[in-house]
């Protein structure tokens, strides 16, 4: 149900106020939601490239542990990866991307000295888990670059359904209230005019009277 | 302390016979998976094992699983049925699958793991059997686990015990594997000159250690060497050479190995062929070992083939498993 507005001249100056702001809104929301999509295409060519690199490094990863269970033995593959602490620390600053709050993702300095003694220790196995270091790289830039590119494009959403609520629904509305508004003023005037005219006649005809009567 | 060779390498040679084939291989390189791989593999003498695994596993480790549990079987009944110096010997030789195990243990009470993360990582080859492991596994700590170890027969109970007890005031894994690697090869040689060796098998453990200490120099390469990694007892790799190796950045600039019998490790690309190399030169001495009819070298050249076997047929397994070319499949192969 459209709201009900009184008719009245402040209103409508207010209304017109409403317009200018809700049009300077939406080139506002309009010029942001541009700038979010190059940022967003740019993150695509990164993110698609992270993709490229996290398959590559991947596959190099799971053939070396392949080859570390079969020369080394999986027992002995098991064993090394006990020494090793489960859970990995991550750093996560948060970055003001046009007013949007994005996870800026830092892969860990891998420690590399070894938990464990060297000696006897499948050489194959060392490789897998240097292998794995780089994957697990991989994965956090992956995970980084698409997260930054999902919260972009949730915001890139969230500003489109703005620019057209205001565009499609916020806009006319207030259009349309300043049209009623306007509409009932100048029929007011009209009426006014008309009345003022009647009055004006009658005073005429009455002076007509009294000057015929004299 | 004799023993009867005679018999036990007869015996060794009936094992020895019941290796698979180079036919077996070109053939399981044609399989078109890994269960059409197993069912070859059920014709052959892993039937039991692999019967076994099966009614408790699925995927690789059913193979893995069997291989482990044959390998165990086999070394038992070398065991069983040697006597004397050469059960001594074949003990000794056996004694890294205990220095393995204790180490797994070690290396999960370090990292708070429980039992079932530990098992596995076991492979009960040594005199440690696996019940006797799980005890010593469920310890809460590091220092229960030591004690519990001492209750066992195993020659490395008291190094464990000694390592432990530093453990618990620097908890330094490292530092406790070094101790144990170094006690390792020490009741190795004391072993050797308190049951008088032959020479020719005292002379093959030297070189078993030259190879670790080359195989540690080369893991260490472009990083800080230190006095508890290199292992005294060898004959070719000293002290020297071994820092040398250590202190090069590179496998190619090794000019220091071509007056050695490892030269040819120089020549390898990266780690893992060094590896192979280093693993060819050792199978060779172990051929040679077996040479001489009455000696332990008979076992010590089939323990190896048994351990190059099993190696050949994970990488087999996972080749199938995972649908690795087979051209790759057979490179590799042919490494093993």
């Amino acid at each position: 149900m459209a709201e009900q507005i009184a008719p009245t001249r402040s209103n409508l100056l207010q209304r017109r106020d409403q317009m200018r702001l809700a049009i300077r809104g939406a080139d506002l929301l309009k010029r942001k939601r541009d700038a979010l999509i190059g940022e967003f295409f740019d993150l695509v060519k990164v993110s698609l490239e992270a993709r490229k690199a996290l398959a590559e490094t991947s596959k190099e990863a799971y053939l070396s542990l392949f080859l570390a269970k079969a020369w080394d033995g999986p027992e002995a593959v098991e064993s090394l990866s006990l020494a090793a602490k489960s859970g990995l620390d991550l750093k996560i600053k948060v970055d003001n991307l046009f007013g949007v709050k994005v996870p800026q993702v830092q892969a860990p300095e891998f420690d590399k000295s070894l938990p464990f003694s060297p000696i006897n220790a499948g050489a194959r196995t060392l490789d897998a888990a240097s292998e794995f270091r780089k994957l697990t790289e991989a994965l956090i830039n992956v995970a980084a670059t698409e997260t930054r590119l999902r919260r972009i494009g949730e915001e890139i959403k969230k500003t489109s359904r703005r620019v057209n609520a205001l565009e499609q629904l916020v806009i006319p509305g207030i259009n349309q209230q300043i049209k009623d508004i306007r509409s009932v003023l100048d029929q007011r005037a009209l009426e006014e005019v008309t009345v003022l005219k009647r009055i004006k006649a009658k005073l005429e005809a009455r002076e007509e009277a009294a000057k015929e009567v004299a | 302390m004799s023993a009867d060779y005679g018999y036990i390498n007869a015996r060794v040679r009936g094992l020895k016979s019941k290796l698979l084939e180079p036919k077996f291989y070109s053939e399981a390189l044609d399989a078109s998976d890994y269960s059409a791989l197993l069912s070859s593999l059920a014709q052959s003498p892993y039937v039991k094992e692999l019967e076994e695994a099966q009614a408790r596993y699925s995927g690789l480790k059913v193979l893995d699983v069997a291989l482990g549990r044959n390998f165990y079987h086999t070394t038992r009944s070398i065991l069983n049925f040697s006597d004397g110096e050469a059960h001594e010997l074949i003990a000794l030789m056996l004694l890294r699958y205990d220095l393995y195990n204790i180490k797994a243990i070690a290396r999960a009470k370090h990292a708070g793991r429980d039992l079932e993360e530990i098992q596995d990582a076991f492979f009960p080859a040594g005199e440690l059997k696996l019940p006797i492991l799980e005890t010593v596994a469920s310890a809460p700590d590091m220092a229960g686990a030591a004690q519990a170890l001492l209750a066992s027969p195993s020659a490395l109970k008291g190094a464990f015990a000694r390592a432990a007890q530093h453990y618990t005031s620097d908890n330094d894994l490292y530092k406790l594997e070094l101790a144990l690697d170094q006690a390792y090869y020490k009741i190795i040689n004391a072993k050797l000159k308190e049951i008088n060796a032959p020479d020719s098998f005292v002379r093959y453990i030297k070189r078993e250690i030259d190879a670790t200490n080359l195989r540690t120099a080369l893991k260490l390469q472009g990083s800080e060497s230190s006095d508890d990694l290199f292992i005294p007892g060898g004959k070719e790799i000293g002290r020297a050479v071994f820092d040398a190796v250590a202190a090069e950045t590179s496998l190619g600039s090794l000019q220091i190995l071509s007056s050695t019998s490892f030269s040819a490790v120089a020549e390898a690309q990266n780690l893992g062929e060094a590896e192979n190399v280093i693993r060819e030169l050792l199978n060779s001495s172990a051929k040679r070992l077996a040479a001489d009819p009455l000696g332990i070298g008979v076992v010590a050249n089939y323990l190896r083939m048994k351990e190059a076997e099993a190696a050949r047929l994970r990488l087999l397994a996972r080749g199938k498993y995972y649908k690795v070319p087979r051209e790759t499949l057979a490179r590799e192969l042919g490494d093993a």
